[in-house]
Formats: structure tokens, C-alpha cells, sequence
């Protein structure tokens, strides 16, 4: 299994993952998470 | 915007690992690892073979703490694809805000594996899809969590024993330390001592552990 995962910081200074994905080759599965439009609520 | 990968690698027993409940909890978390990569100051780096200092684990804290509180203040899309055996077996878009008692909150603007199929034996197959995907979800975010030290004391035993060397061709310097998520096992973290930026990171399991 491997992980990998890349963040960003906003010019807020908010870090955030922007992009993680896990794969598991020997059951050929993975998953990929985007996070993104991030809004300041107030 | 700045940049960061930070890479890990478990071994396939730990595929069950459960990962956070959240994705942002698990996102608070790993900058802690970021934060680690990139809050030691330059001159521990730069020494070679010797323990991090113990204050680096109180700035990773602080600065994990001081994140934490500006993510409340954000609303963002998250977007989920699970690919099996080649193949999209879900696409999820969900927007992510925090509750008034600062939990996740998660909503779900769409989901191609939402709606399941008629017929008794496709439904259970698309159910069963979905839990699967539902476990590999739970699995990323505990996956995470893990490998970026929530909590404060594995932070502090990581940068005790952590050892520093380098530069690297890169010039990059390396921190490494052992048993930090389970025993045997190795993380190490690059960073680049200029610009305290573009750090990222290993996690080796046990030997004992790869099959």
C-alpha cells in the first residue's frame, strides 16, 4: 500500500491536502481524494 | 501557493488501517507532518547524526493547533474517486464544512454509486461495492492520520530520536526515525533548509512486516 499526498497553503496561510491518493496494487484498488474551492466563511 | 507531497508506504497488513473519520482531520494531521518538515530551523538540520531538538516538537504543536483553528473558518469541495481493478467505481462530491461543535460536517452534492440498482442479487452487489468503498475511505483517512503523528507525544519521540544528515544531490537534509508508528518501522523526512519548503516524507514499514 503507499500514500501520497500533496498540500497547499492558501494565502491565508491555510495548509490543506490538496491531492491524496492511496493505491493498493496487490488488490488493484485505489482512491483519489481532490480538496478544493476552499471558501472563509466569515 | 506553496506546494508540498509528502509520500508514506504501510505495509499491506496495515491495509485495514482505518483512517480518520474525516478528511479534514486527517488533513490537520498531516500537516503536522508537513509542519515538521518544515518547522526545524535550519541549523539542526544542518548537523549531522545528532537528535532534533525537543522544542521542534512544541513548534510542530503550536503550529498544528494554530491550522486547526483557521481550517474551522473554511468550507471547501472534496472530490472522491475509487478506482477498482481499473475501473471508476465511485465518484463522490461532497462539500466539507465544520459544525458549531467543530466536527465535519460532510455533504454529499453527488454520487454516481448513490442510487442502487433493482433486483435482489445487483443490489447487494452494488451495496456491497459501496461498504467496500466505505472501508477503503475509512482506510486512507486513518492511513493518514497515522502517518502524520497527531499526537503530540509520537511528534516529541520522533524528533528525540530523530538523526539528521545531508545534503543530498537535492539538497535536500533527511530526518530519520525509527518505531514512530509501529515497531521496526522507519519515517524520514526530507527538507530543504533555504526555503523551509517542498519537504516531503517516507514511511518504510517493518521488514518483518512485507511479505
Amino acid at each position: 500500500m503507499s500514500l501520497t499526498a500533496t498540500f497547499k497553503t492558501l494565502p491565508s496561510g491555510l495548509n490543506h491536502v490538496a491531492y491524496a491518493e492511496v493505491t493498493v496494487p496487490t488488490r488493484q484498488i485505489s482512491i483519489q481524494v481532490q480538496n478544493f474551492d476552499y471558501d472563509r466563511n466569515n | 501557493m506553496t506546494e508540498t507531497k509528502v509520500r508514506s508506504i504501510s505495509p499491506e497488513s496495515r491495509g485495514t488501517t482505518v483512517i480518520g473519520r474525516t478528511l479534514c482531520h486527517e488533513t490537520s494531521a498531516c500537516l503536522a507532518l508537513i509542519v515538521i518538515a518544515l518547522g526545524p530551523p535550519p541549523p539542526i538540520l544542518a548537523q549531522t547524526s545528532q537528535s532534533a531538538p525537543t522544542d521542534g516538537a512544541l513548534l510542530v504543536t503550536e503550529a498544528r493547533t494554530a491550522n486547526a483553528a483557521l481550517m474551522r473558518q473554511y468550507s471547501w469541495t472534496s472530490r472522491t474517486e475509487m478506482i477498482d481493478q481499473g475501473q471508476v467505481k465511485d465518484v463522490r462530491i461532497e462539500e466539507v464544512t465544520y459544525g458549531s461543535e467543530g466536527q465535519l460536517q460532510r455533504r454529499v452534492l453527488n454520487d454516481q454509486a448513490m442510487s442502487l440498482p433493482f433486483g435482489f442479487l445487483r443490489r447487494r452487489v452494488a451495496e456491497h461495492e459501496r461498504q467496500k468503498v466505505e472501508e477503503y475511505l475509512a482506510g486512507l483517512r486513518s492511513l493518514l492520520e497515522d502517518y502524520t503523528l497527531p499526537r503530540t507525544g509520537r511528534v516529541q519521540d520522533f524528533m528525540n530520536a530523530a538523526t539528521a544528515s545531508g545534503p543530498d544531490a537535492g539538497g535536500l537534509f533527511e530526518m530519520s526515525g525509527r518505531n514512530v508508528v509501529v515497531p521496526g518501522d522507519t519515517l524520514s523526512i526530507w527538507v530543504d533548509p533555504r526555503t523551509r519548503q517542498g519537504g516531503r516524507s517516507r514511511y518504510r514499514p517493518p521488514s518483518t512486516a512485507t511479505a
